[in-house]
């Protein structure tokens, strides 16, 4: 397979050639978006269409964050979204530990269970979760969205914590309860700090997760103030018959960034986390 | 709480050496006791969250009830008979089969290809890896309103490109019959595919490169190389994501409800869509979670398929 000299090089040189025309195809419709959200309404309706935008203007960014109730849609997911989390990674975290370190009985078909609601349609949920907070008049709650968004976040970060958690070897926490620890106490000072790339990995996967997620906000959620950004987006490509494109392009644009710019974050551990559940990482 | 009845079985354990006396039981089990609270949240909210109300969908599926009504009526099997009998229900189901497996067989080439592509070394590399796999991670919303927005009447330049073509096919496909099939695929592919790259990546790295460098020896060419070295590497995890892939699209909602709503006239209609419309759209509860239990038959079939494949990949990697 070794070869050298110009020959290689100029191999490697057509193959970036290669990979960046697929890219760009690729991506092109998003960033067909992002162009398409400086563009004026004018330009919009330009035939041929233009690639770049001939007179740049932020005019939708303005119109979204002044004019339309965007901001609170994104406080509303930020919020929903960080207590799911939180939530579903700190008991999947005491359930992971619990099960990579106890023999439980039952504890493989336990995970096939996991393994299982991954799998499931979330429409087969939003029935029950529908008739369950309609007759508690909970429909239009934060609050029920949250809770109902533990059926995401809690497997999603039980499979991406599991091999950290067992990857810690367990001479450190034995080390530990030998110098008097409890049990616990040697999960909170041992093993904790060991797991905390495995827990921003979680974070950001499930946040991502719940932040783009649509089915369930848009089976729970009706009343206009309480909407996430996903079913914001939604109402408005659905509702809407004549569209304001730059609009909603723009709010497009705006629920795409904290994405990547989360996902910059991780990294390389992006591949991990993405594959979680159907190979072994 | 645990925590303070735990540190105090320690004490209890060290003074041991001093002031002898027998071991309590929680002496013996404690560390037991703490680990099986430590579960104990994990199962309460996964029985919560998902037993009950499957168990509830169950039990929906024999009464028949309106959406925003507490009345119930026992009926029994009448909303199977009536789902099972509906000319909408054989019609999803074809359209379900096309739109799974189409995408599947989309999803898969591409993503092998793609993979192979950014496998081999050339400038750039890690930055194009990454970004290759951005239209996985956007919102469905986002990818629906981009292609909707390319391919709309007065704007889109999709639908300007086919237009001026001249190949004579409709311009706008999501409101076209006979397109409208072929564009929800396209999106769900374009969406979707780079999940198989990231997978395909992972297996082509794990190939040994001795492999190849006794291909090279023997005088293997590149398609040799393919056939007979990658291609058997893959074929395990082909298929277990293969079965992913496939139930994931059969239960795809997004895709289809935000591009066609499952028309024009029912052609685009999966069965997840189907549920959605007999409860939100004909407010009927029964039909919904009677279609549902039918969905989540087929479901547990897949998955215990899926199980065995990938227990069995499992096996052959370690």
């Amino acid at each position: 397979m070794r070869t050298f000299g110009l020959r290689a090089k100029i191999e490697r040189l057509a193959l970036a050639l290669v990979a960046l025309a697929t890219l760009f195809i690729v991506l092109f419709p998003l960033i067909w978006m992002l162009l398409a959200s400086f563009k004026p309404n004018v330009e919009l309706f330009q035939r041929p269409p233009r690639m770049l935008p001939q007179d740049f203007t932020w005019e939708h960014y303005v119109e979204l964050f002044r004019f339309t109730s965007f901001p609170l849609y994104f406080l509303n997911t930020v919020m929903v979204a960080v207590f799911a989390c939180i939530l579903g990674i700190t008991v999947s975290l005491l359930g992971v530990y619990s099960i990579t370190r106890f023999k439980f009985v039952g504890a493989k078909p336990f995970t096939f269970a996991m393994l299982f609601i991954y799998m499931l349609p979330p429409i087969l949920l939003a029935i029950p979760f529908f008739q369950i907070w309609f007759n508690l008049g909970m429909n239009n709650s934060l609050v029920a969205l949250t809770i109902t968004y533990l059926t995401i976040t809690l497997p999603f970060s039980l499979w991406i914590l599991r091999p950290y958690i067992e990857s810690i070897p367990r001479s450190l926490e034995e080390a530990g309860m030998i110098d008097g620890c409890t049990r616990f106490k040697a999960f909170v000072l041992v093993i904790l700090p060991q797991a905390v790339p495995g827990v921003m990995a979680a974070f950001v996967f499930t946040f991502v997760v719940v932040w783009n997620e649509l089915l369930y906000a848009l089976v729970l959620i009706s009343d206009e103030s309480k909407r996430t950004v996903s079913l914001g987006i939604a109402s408005l490509i659905l509702e809407t018959s004549v569209y304001s494109w730059g609009l909603v392009n723009a709010s497009g644009v705006v629920a795409t960034v904290p994405i990547l710019i989360l996902f910059a974050f991780v990294g390389r551990m992006m591949v991990a986390g993405l594959g979680a559940g159907a190979v072994k990482g | 709480m645990a925590r303070s009845a735990s540190s105090r079985g320690s004490q209890v354990g060290r003074g041991g050496a001093t002031e002898f006396r027998a071991p309590t039981w929680w002496d013996i089990h404690q560390d037991r006791v703490v680990g099986f609270l430590m579960f104990l949240p994990l199962v309460t909210l996964i029985v919560g969250l998902t037993v009950y109300p499957i168990t509830r969908v169950l039990v929906t599926s024999v009464y028949q009830q309106s959406l925003y009504s507490q009345v119930a009526e026992y009926v029994g099997v009448r909303n199977f008979v009536n789902v099972l009998q509906s000319e909408a229900f054989v019609r999803s189901v074809r359209n379900t089969l096309v739109f799974t497996f189409g995408g599947l067989a989309i999803q898969m080439v591409v993503g092998l290809l793609i993979a192979l592509l950014v496998h081999a070394k050339f400038p750039l590399r890690a930055p194009v890896r990454g970004a290759m796999l951005f239209s996985y991670l956007v919102p469905y919303v986002v990818a629906a309103l981009t292609w909707r927005f390319m391919m709309s009447d007065a704007t889109g330049i999709l639908n300007y490109l086919i237009r001026t073509s001249g190949l004579g096919i409709p311009a706008s496909w999501f409101g076209s019959p006979d397109y409208a099939m072929l564009g929800v695929i396209l999106v769900n592919s374009w969406k979707n595919f780079p999940f198989m790259v990231l997978v395909f990546l992972a297996q082509l790295q794990s190939i040994d490169t001795q492999l190849y460098e006794a291909g090279a020896v023997d005088g293997t060419s590149r398609w040799g190389a393919f056939r007979y070295i990658t291609f058997p590497s893959l074929l395990p995890i082909i298929l277990v994501v293969g079965m992913l892939r496939t139930i994931w699209n059969f239960n795809n909602f997004e895709v289809v409800f935000l591009l066609t709503q499952g028309g024009p006239l029912g052609r685009t209609e999966t069965l997840p869509l189907l549920i959605y419309r007999f409860i939100f759209g004909e407010f009927s509860m029964g039909r919904g979670a009677a279609l549902a239990v039918i969905v989540f038959l087929i479901l547990v079939v897949m998955s215990l398929i899926y199980w065995r494949l990938y227990e069995r990949a499992q096996g052959k990697f370690e």
